[in-house]
């Protein structure tokens, strides 16, 4: 059943595609809309001179530095702070209010503050990366620390564990499938705190090339840049897909009560 | 060791969840208590484990008091408690690993028991690749690794489809054959506690023994076959009457 429907699915997609693509061309070619909307044509030269001359690998490097940099810091900074804060039920009932409250605020509004402290450079759009993927990672970590499931504990009790046994046997494992569950998700979300910060405020990366080329009117180049984005996405989305599959098997469920969402 | 379990236990005013219950178990009897949902069956056997302290009363085993879990106990819970993120050989080696076992022994005595419960070629399974038998078995190997003397069990097959029950049951009086151990087994299924059980204690809604009796049926035992013959029925029959009696004798209190 499913090695028949597959083939099927994707030669409609590509007829979808296709029938896209040719509706684009010929709406471009009304009077005044190339202006709005460019045209496949278009692009398609805009992203062969782009990658002849250096330009798309280096913006896309750019983009990319800044999007591992955010979240290799973020994901390490929310699996220590998950695990610090986890376990101590009073200081998280103590400091909850405040991370929500952090949390709650939209991560742009935090961009203009990150250029008064990190300039305009790469560090700030890698710091906003940061902050966006600190939180999920934070919240899955914590999750994951509070909510073993007691049976589990009490089945391991009854082999006689030591506390020690209890954490290092039940709660740690729990937490770090948890954890990883958030570092998964975040991955996309590290692309779009670096991609904002490159809006915002920059000279460099797929975001500058989006925001300059719009400032020139040049809706050609925004497009090549989207698409550029949109496959680098893609990629990072096939990435979550493939950590999922290697991971699926022992991770467990963390029920997320603390993300608020 | 001299398993004699002694329960007494009075619960709490507010709720009484057993109310002063009262036996001794012998070394290597295969006990069952039966009763209905919410009789307190379920708390007898975490005061047994010493998962659960009594809040009057007390548990002895073999003469000495029983404060908190000990080794030389299995204990099988209804719901699977595999650790998800270890495969069937290394949860079954967990209880090795809890006494400090060193990792060659463990590894040898937890592929015995893979053998002994018929997963050969699912050791390096996880548990959610399990289907419900096989995680079944898995937990069955990982309470038996450890050769406890006591065995612990609640409802182990309830959540079972009636084949497979019937299946594991046969499995696990096999596997209790004349090895000494001592089961005390607790279920709400009247026919599964006569089949497998030397013994029948029927717990009443309130948490009181209500009836305390001997099968008297010859062993082995094929939990299918036994279920046919006379005298399963004149078992069954008495025993139900004392469950009705119970429930019956009561005014129906709102829990």
């Amino acid at each position: 059943m499913n090695a028949k429907r597959t083939p099927r699915i994707f030669a409609w997609r590509l007829g979808l595609f296709l029938a896209i693509v040719a509706v684009w061309q010929a709406l471009s070619a009304l009077h005044g809309m190339a202006f709005y909307i460019s045209s496949p044509s278009a692009i398609w030269l805009r992203e062969g001179q782009w990658l002849a001359d250096g330009t798309l690998l280096f913006h896309t490097s750019i983009t990319v530095e800044e999007t591992l940099g955010g979240f290799v810091l973020g994901a390490v900074a929310g699996v220590v702070a998950g695990f610090v804060i986890g376990p101590q039920r009073e200081l998280g009932e103590v400091v909850d209010p405040f991370i929500i409250a952090v949390y709650s605020i939209p991560k742009v509004a935090l961009a203009p503050l990150f250029i008064v402290w990190f300039g305009v450079g790469i560090w700030m759009k890698i710091i906003l990366a940061t902050v966006t993927v600190f939180f999920i990672v934070f919240f899955n970590t914590v999750a994951g620390v509070r909510n073993v499931d007691p049976d589990l504990i009490n089945a391991v009790w009854l082999m006689g564990a030591s506390s020690r046994d209890v954490l290092l046997k039940v709660i740690v494992p729990h937490a770090l499938s948890a954890a990883l569950t958030g570092v998964r998700i975040s991955i996309p979300y590290a692309l779009i705190g670096a991609v904002v910060g490159e809006l915002i405020a920059s000279n460099r990366g797929i975001g500058y090339l989006i925001s300059s080329a719009a400032s020139q009117f040049d809706t050609a180049g925004v497009f090549a840049a989207l698409i550029v984005l949109t496959i680098l996405a893609t990629i990072l989305n096939a990435l979550v897909n493939f950590v999922d599959r290697r991971t699926s098997v022992w991770k467990v469920d963390a029920n997320l009560s603390l993300r608020p969402n | 060791m001299e398993a004699v379990g002694r329960v007494f236990f009075r619960g709490g005013v507010e709720q009484v969840a057993l109310d002063a219950v009262s036996l001794d178990i012998e070394d290597g009897s295969f006990v069952c208590f039966v009763g209905p949902s919410g009789c307190g069956k379920s708390t007898l056997l975490s005061i047994i484990a010493g998962l659960i302290a009594p809040t009057s009363g007390r548990v002895t085993n073999g003469g000495t008091a029983v404060q908190g879990p000990r080794p030389g106990v299995g204990y099988l819970t209804q719901k699977d408690t595999l650790l998800p993120w270890r495969d069937v050989l290394r949860n079954i080696e967990t209880p090795l690993e809890i006494r400090g076992v060193a990792a060659a022994e463990r590894t040898s005595k937890a592929r015995e028991l893979v053998e002994l419960v018929g997963l050969r070629g699912r050791e390096r399974a996880y548990p959610r690749e399990l289907s419900g038998g096989m995680a079944r078995r898995a937990s069955l190997a990982r309470m038996l690794v450890a050769d406890p003397e006591l065995l612990l069990l609640d409802e182990p097959f309830s959540a079972l489809d009636a084949q497979l029950r019937v299946e594991m049951q046969n499995e696990l009086l096999r596997l209790w054959g004349d090895s000494g151990k001592t089961v005390v087994f607790v279920t709400h299924d009247l026919d599964e506690a006569i089949a497998l059980g030397d013994r029948v204690v029927v717990l009443g809604a309130r948490g009181r023994i209500v009836r305390d009796e001997r099968i008297e049926l010859a062993r082995p035992r094929d939990v299918v076959a036994i279920r046919r013959s006379p005298e399963f029925h004149a078992i069954e029959a008495r025993l139900w009457e004392a469950l009705s009696a119970d429930r019956y004798a009561e005014p129906a209190t709102v829990s």
